[in-house]
């Protein structure tokens, strides 16, 4: 490795912004040379404005009537001032190789280098480590949103090439539904969480009484996986116009945006016991005898097992109405007039699925499923469950349309298969828990695995250190691997915790394609480049494409296709299946040189359809996916895993932490971290509308007006947050829209420690996430549980430290 | 998952269907349903580029229009639209208490349907996989979902992954192949 003869320290803001201007001195284009090319990412579709070289903002889709207002992001987001400008490397790690001081990481100053540099060290130390340590020493897991795409999707790309390197260790699952889609298989046969819902104009037509439970779909259908079409909000104005004849109940720690827009009723349990204030609706429709019997018999199996623990036969507890509001803090009145109400109505109960993301959250999602099948309505129109209807705008019309492939982790000419006594993948959220103890046991779904050794972290397009657990738990993690590299357009707090950086381009500098709606799938975009990649960026696809060309694969990475030459293959295969469909769809290049929109039609059917339509008419022959066909509300498979924390039927467990615990003395309000409204998880905090919701800089919390005054804190203040895993600074909203002994604070908010690299730092900035737990729902699902978090709160009194989540790392020169 | 098939099947060579196939009532007759790809039948005869085949199920009572692999294994062999030759051989319940019907089925398909070695057909399913179930998501091995929960779960994702209708069901029946026990 070569030696830093001479280090120099540069202030990170003054060197940047040197290199900066120095970069973008080529000459720009005249202001009327000028371009609205259509593209499209997680916020929808839309026309990217280009006047004389430089992106200057989107104009959304002509058929997204209800774009959403983040798209003014976008243009800013390019030219974001932390842009990773070149590869970089830790200056430590430069001089002294791979396992330099770790604890350093986060903390020192990076080094650019050449491309050329970085790539062969990059190649050089996968080999390296695959050869000392085996394939499954290498982390690709790599969990992340990234940005839309199906050609220049980094975690895929990162897959691909490893795969063909020999193998590596992935992740399975996601932190957004991690227990709802472990745990609905075994009860419904299938996931649940990511599939159609009864479409709204059927729920508009039928359903008289809508609960959102922990569901907020007018801030979360803004974004998808896929672009969003955006359908809900339409939708949600029509509900709004029917609020005489359809009831909506919201059971929430706050009031939500879709509360307050359909002025629905307000039921704010203590977060973390909806399965218990569940457990107490179901015990008041039983003892009034107010649930179908009859349904229960033909399309369940297991509730009478499951009535024992309700009535307490088996375990001595009844869960009656006061049961529940001795828990939840709501009145058992309240509970048994909303049991009442369920039953005499057609009722559709809304799941979100943060009441999943709680410990034992397994447990909300399978009562939910429970309690909609006592009332005896699924399958019928607008009555029954949904665990969608606040993503991607579930329940929207299903398009007929092809489906659009991409490029995929297996490449055609396969990989060698790695063989390894210890698990090829974890479940996402055990990352921390993985680095920290290899060789250890670990429960998922009914196996038992071990934690691999993992020597060398390879992330692209994911950001761990604002989405995972417990910050200061994930930095001693981060110190155990010899090597850690990250692929970002930004310097995220995560590339600031790497070995190796490397710049990507963002959306805007690179072609692509994207199929509009997860559900609807109404209309295959063009992503078209608009600009040229900034600085040294470079697509995800071309950096690993040159990295397999340097590990000697770089044929079977390509399977000789440029970017384009992938656009053009996968639109190809939706085209050929477009024409077994007998749908028009034209050549790739008229689509792509003409409007580089392909819509698809509604077909009648869609605005009917009912989830669970088939199964009710045909339980037989539409049989679940479950061993037994039907509902499990009590499960064989589960029972035999014999997990003390996630028992054969839906049960109430005590939660690690919970407002009217022994521990709500020391730390008195319930921490909340839903996702945010103004941004897409992490994303987007980087660019200037965070200034529409910052408290001087500082990511907002709301408190209630009691909580707020009982600790001397007016609106506008600057807070400190901690418990015993960490410590933050945030904004003090107050607001009684919030529950009294709960703050809400949005995940996403950038970590930005005030002594980088140190576990304990205090964060500056309002990174929601070094106060949760890093700990699994249960041995079932081991999905993160951050809704389950007691903190403290007092003003801030100390001189304010200056917010510098958003400045690029210190830089240092190699002399 | 052929080793399911515990009884012996009638006297003919073993032989799978490489992909859908249309039964028959006789050489070039009526269409009585269609096999899913992999399904394992036994050869009675062959007569002019087709070949009577016997399959061996299990039906749900109420449900004689499908046939699955083995009671409560919803792993589907074929579905029939027309009277097919049909003999009930015995009974017995699954965990949900739903009772099956053990079935026999007798018709004829186009002999180049048919292929010797199941294995060259999971290969080929084996590659469509790998290249189309990790646009979105890491790659999930075949053993995270029982062979019940496959079809649904293949419903839902197919379509988003560009697979036609005949993808998914071959798809479909690789995963069973090879799901979680």
């Amino acid at each position: 490795m070569k030696k830093i003869s001479r280090r120099k320290f540069l202030q990170a803001t003054a060197a940047t912004a040197a290199l900066a201007s120095a970069a973008a001195q080529s000459p720009s284009g005249a202001i009327l040379e000028r371009s609205n090319r259509i593209s499209a990412n997680h916020w929808g579709a839309f026309y990217v404005n280009v006047r004389g070289g430089r992106m200057v903002g989107v104009t959304p889709y002509v058929k997204d009537a209800y774009p959403t207002p983040m798209l003014e992001a976008m243009a800013d987001r390019v030219y974001a001032q932390n842009r990773i400008q070149y590869p970089m490397v830790r200056a430590s790690y430069l001089r002294d190789g791979p396992g330099a001081d770790p604890t350093l990481r986060g903390a020192e100053p990076f080094v650019r280098v050449s491309w050329r540099e970085a790539f062969d060290l990059v190649a050089k130390e996968l080999n390296r480590v695959k050869k000392e340590f085996g394939p499954a020493s290498i982390f690709a897991g790599s969990y992340g949103w990234y940005d839309a795409g199906q050609i220049n999707n980094p975690p895929v790309l990162l897959q691909r090439m490893l795969r063909l390197h020999g193998g590596f260790v992935g992740g399975s699952g996601d932190y957004s539904t991690a227990a709802g889609q472990v745990i609905m298989p075994h009860v419904v046969g299938t996931l649940e969480v990511y599939e159609q819902q009864t479409a709204w104009p059927v729920i508009l037509d039928s359903t008289q009484l809508i609960v959102l439970w922990g569901a907020d779909p007018l801030l979360n259908c803004q974004i998808g996986w896929a672009p969003a079409d955006h359908y809900a909000y339409g939708a949600i104005e029509e509900l709004k116009k029917r609020r005489g004849r359809i009831e909506v109940v919201s059971i929430d720690p706050r009031v939500t945006d879709t509360a307050r827009y359909l002025d629905a009723r307000w039921i704010a349990p203590r977060p973390g016991t909806d399965t218990a204030l569940m457990l107490g609706i179901a015990h008041a429709l039983y003892s009034e005898k107010r649930h179908d019997q009859a349904f229960l018999d033909k399309y369940t199996v297991g509730f009478a097992r499951f009535a024992e623990y309700l009535t307490g036969k088996s375990d001595g507890t009844p869960k009656t109405p006061e049961w529940a509001a001795n828990i939840s803090g709501v009145e058992a009145s309240v509970i048994r007039n909303l049991a009442r109400q369920m039953a005499a109505k057609r009722t559709m109960l809304m799941g979100g699925w943060a009441i999943q993301r709680q410990h034992h959250g397994e447990q909300a999602h399978w009562m939910l499923v429970t309690l909609a099948a006592m009332l005896g309505q699924i399958g019928l129109p607008g009555g029954g469950f949904g665990l969608s209807y606040h993503y991607d705008s579930g329940g929207n019309l299903t398009a007929n349309a092809p489906g659009l492939p991409g490029i995929t982790s297996g490449a055609a000419s396969g990989g060698a298969a790695w063989l390894s006594k210890d698990a090829n993948a974890i479940p996402v959220a055990r990352v921390a828990d993985m680095l920290l103890n290899p060789g250890q046991p670990f429960d998922f779904n009914g196996k038992r695995q071990t934690y691999p050794d993992i020597k060398l972290v390879y992330w692209a397009g994911g950001n761990p250190f604002v989405h995972h657990q417990d910050r200061n738990r994930l930095i001693q993690a981060w110190q155990k691997p010899q090597t850690v590299i990250v692929q970002d357009p930004f310097w995220t707090p995560t590339a600031k915790f790497a070995d190796i950086v490397l710049p990507a381009s963002t959306t805007f500098e690179r072609d692509d394609i994207a199929q509009v709606g997860s559900y609807s799938r109404v209309r295959i975009v063009a992503m078209k480049k608009a600009v040229e990649p900034l600085y040294e960026s470079r697509s995800d696809f071309e950096i690993f494409a040159e990295l397999s060309r340097r590990l000697g694969f770089g044929p079977k990475f390509t399977e000789g296709r440029d970017t384009l030459g992938w656009v053009r293959f996968v639109y190809g295969e939706a085209r050929k299946q477009a024409a077994q469909l007998k749908l028009p769809m034209p050549d790739f290049d008229t689509f792509w040189n003409g409007t580089g929109v392909v819509e698809f039609p509604i077909p009648g059917e869609s605005r009917s359809f009912v989830r669970y339509g088939d199964f009710r008419k045909d339980p037989i022959l539409n049989a679940l996916g479950t061993p037994s066909g039907k509902i499990e509300i009590y499960s064989k498979t589960i029972e035999g895993f014999k997990y003390d924390d996630c028992p054969p039927h839906p049960t109430w467990l005590e939660p690690a932490e919970r407002l009217g615990s022994e521990k709500a003395r020391q730390y008195p309000l319930h921490l909340s971290s839903p996702h945010p409204k103004y941004r897409l998880h992490s994303q987007l905090n980087n660019t200037w509308i965070r200034r529409w919701y910052e408290v001087h800089e500082r990511e907002p919390v709301w408190i209630n007006p009691v909580d707020a005054e009982a600790r001397g804190i007016r609106n506008g203040d600057v807070v400190r947050l901690f418990n015993e895993r960490g410590q933050t600074l945030a904004g003090a909203v107050v607001t009684d829209r919030v529950r009294r002994g709960v703050v809400v604070m949005a995940e996403g908010a950038w970590y930005d420690p005030a002594e980088p690299g140190k576990v304990g730092a205090l964060c500056k900035h309002g990174d929601v996430n070094v106060l949760t737990i890093d700990r699994g729902t249960s041995k079932l699902a081991q999905g993160n549980i951050a809704h389950t978090a007691l903190v403290q709160l007092e003003k801030f009194g100390g001189e304010l430290p200056e917010v510098t989540a958003f400045d690029p790392p210190k830089s240092a020169e190699r002399g | 998952m052929a080793g399911l098939l515990v009884w012996a099947l009638g006297q003919g060579r073993t032989a799978y269907t490489g992909a859908a196939t249309s039964l028959l009532s006789a050489p070039k007759g009526a269409n009585l349903g269609s096999l899913t790809p992999g399904t394992r039948v036994a050869v009675l005869k062959e007569q002019a580029g087709f070949s009577q085949v016997q399959l061996q199920g299990w039906s749900p009572q109420g449900g004689a229009t499908a046939l699955f692999e083995a009671k409560g294994q919803r792993v589907l062999l074929a579905s029939f639209t027309g009277q097919v030759q049909r003999r009930v051989r015995g009974q017995g319940k699954d965990e949900g208490g739903t009772v099956w019907e053990q079935v026999e089925v007798v018709g004829w398909v186009a002999k180049s349907a048919l292929i010797a070695d199941v294995n060259t057909l999971w290969k080929q399913a084996g590659v469509l996989y790998q290249q189309r179930c990790s646009t979105c998501h890491a790659l999930p091995e075949t053993g995270k979902f029982t062979a019940n929960q496959w079809p649904p779960i293949m419903r839902g994702m197919g379509p988003r992954s560009g697979l036609t209708a005949e993808q998914t069901q071959l798809l479909t029946r690789y995963a069973q192949a090879h799901a979680k026990r």
